[in-house]
């Protein structure tokens, strides 16, 4: 076999697929190439890129015998882009927690737990009739937010080739995330973080509290050093690749690409309490949450990378900075209320209670297709996926 | 074309499908891949599932799950539940039967 017939059977084999619409891989290809150029800039090969379209809605680089790919799943696309019309248009956290059933039950489905799936899909049927959203962003600006959020993520899993590969990106990445590190480091225990905690949300909150928070982070930051700084690393390469991006092809201001790649983030910690959620429930293991405190510690990484970006390299004022620095945590605030805390939270216990009667799958083959069938159209994946 | 079986296992143990390639006389395919989220120590082996390969598939799992290790078992998209020591031969025959 070739290593494009390998390919092909591991993509069927590990997933379940829709095939891309060609117009879509041309979309992809025309994001890739930059990164490609960046790549040839430290003398390494690009890996080819493969666009997919499965449940599982990752980015992921695979080494098949000598040959890389790079796995883009374009429900990941989808997926950012529903979250993001959910930020914007969303009053409560009905629609995102309508979304999680969905993708509980698409990914039951494909764990031969076709029963359990069918009850996530029916809720999720009945629960997004009460969770339609409006539409007061235009679908211009949030394309432009999605698709600057899909080159983040690509760019990200580029940036861990980089970092494998070349010395001089490793030694340049981990010097600055280390620096970044530091800075926190030495700026805790700050008496000014209660004062600014208090003038944003109007409530006091006690500094012993505060230093706990902190010292946590930096305990975690000691023990889990060299992967933290490399995630760190990856993002800012990535980060500087978007604003490229941002100002050559979306041309797209830079206090909206500041606020898109946050939201990044924040995406991709949705999607793992989504897996979290799925864990759960078919474990009773609710620990599958605790990567959330590493990308708290990317974001703060980011918000300093882009401070530095704005007041030193483009020349912009202290007092503009905090002007976009207080609409990110707006927005970011905005996420937590409409996505982040409605899962962790309301959802937790809602599965929690459909975890207490968890029903037994039927051993009838036939009966087993039939519920396939009825999660698949209740999904949307016997349709267009959506 | 076969179909092909994809084997999650921890990279060290990887070797243990090796003799498979003189059963089908092809190189045996790994899959090495590292997650966005940055963690990776397994490794998956693709393996032609037919009548000819299905017993030194069956062992050789039969001996991981024995030894507690690491085993995700994927076909066709689908992963495949319920592997025990005493199912794995059955379940193995069934998807098997069922292409």
């Amino acid at each position: 076999m070739t290593a494009r017939q390998k390919l092909d059977e591991y993509l069927r084999a590990s997933r379940r697929v829709q095939d891309p619409k060609p117009a879509l891989i041309a979309h992809y290809e025309a994001l890739f190439e930059p990164l490609r150029l960046g790549i040839q800039g430290y003398n390494l090969q690009p890996p080819e890129l493969v666009v997919t379209f499965s449940p599982q809605r990752r980015c992921e680089t695979i080494q098949i015998g000598g040959d890389a790919f790079l796995i883009y799943d374009e429900y990941l696309g989808q997926t950012m882009n529903y979250l993001n019309r959910v930020l914007f248009n969303a009053k409560n956290g009905d629609a995102v927690q309508a979304y999680a059933m969905k993708y509980i039950a698409e990914n039951l489905r494909i764990r031969q737990r076709p029963l359990n799936a069918s009850m996530f899909a029916l809720a999720y049927g009945k629960m997004r009739n009460s969770a339609k959203l409006g539409t007061t962003t235009s679908a211009r600006e949030r394309g432009g937010m999605t698709t600057l959020q899909e080159v983040f993520v690509i760019a990200h899993e580029v940036a861990h080739l980089l970092y494998a590969g070349s010395k001089a990106f490793r030694v340049d990445g981990s010097d600055r995330a280390q620096s970044i590190l530091l800075e926190l480091e030495e700026n805790r225990h700050r008496t000014d973080t209660a004062d600014k905690l208090r003038e944003r949300y109007g409530m006091t909150f006690p500094e012993a509290e505060l230093i706990e928070v902190e010292d946590e982070r930096i305990k975690i930051v000691r023990a889990h050093g060299t992967r933290h700084i490399e995630e760190i690393a990856c993002d800012h390469w990535s980060f500087r690749n978007c604003l490229d991006f941002a100002d050559v092809v979306l041309r797209m201001p830079r206090e909206q690409s500041f606020r898109a790649i946050l939201v990044t983030l924040r995406h991709l910690r949705a999607l793992r309490y989504f897996d979290g959620l799925l864990h759960f429930y078919l474990t009773g293991d609710g620990t599958g949450f605790a990567q959330s405190r590493l990308a708290q510690l990317r974001e703060y990484a980011l918000r300093k990378a882009m401070r530095f970006t704005y007041v030193y390299e483009e020349d912009g004022s202290s007092s503009d900075w905090n002007a976009i620095d207080a609409e990110i945590s707006d927005l970011l605030d905005r996420y937590d209320n409409l996505v982040e805390f409605p899962l962790l939270f309301d959802l937790m216990d809602k599965v929690k209670k459909l975890r207490c009667d968890e029903l037994v799958e039927p051993s009838d083959e036939i009966r087993a297709s039939e519920l396939e069938v009825l999660v698949d159209k209740l999904t949307g994946w016997a349709g267009d996926g959506q | 074309m076969t179909r092909q079986l994809l084997l999650e296992v921890a990279s060290d143990q990887a070797a243990a499908f090796a003799p498979l390639s003189q059963i089908t006389g092809e190189e045996l395919t790994l899959v090495e891949r590292k997650r966005f989220d940055g963690v990776h120590e397994l490794v998956e082996v693709l393996v032609p599932l037919a009548l000819g390969t299905l017993p030194f598939i069956t062992k050789v799992l039969v001996e991981l799950i024995k030894a507690r290790q690491h085993v995700r078992i994927l076909y066709d998209g689908i992963e495949i539940g319920g592997v025990t020591e005493e199912t794995a031969e059955r379940i193995l025959a069934n998807l098997l039967s069922k292409r």
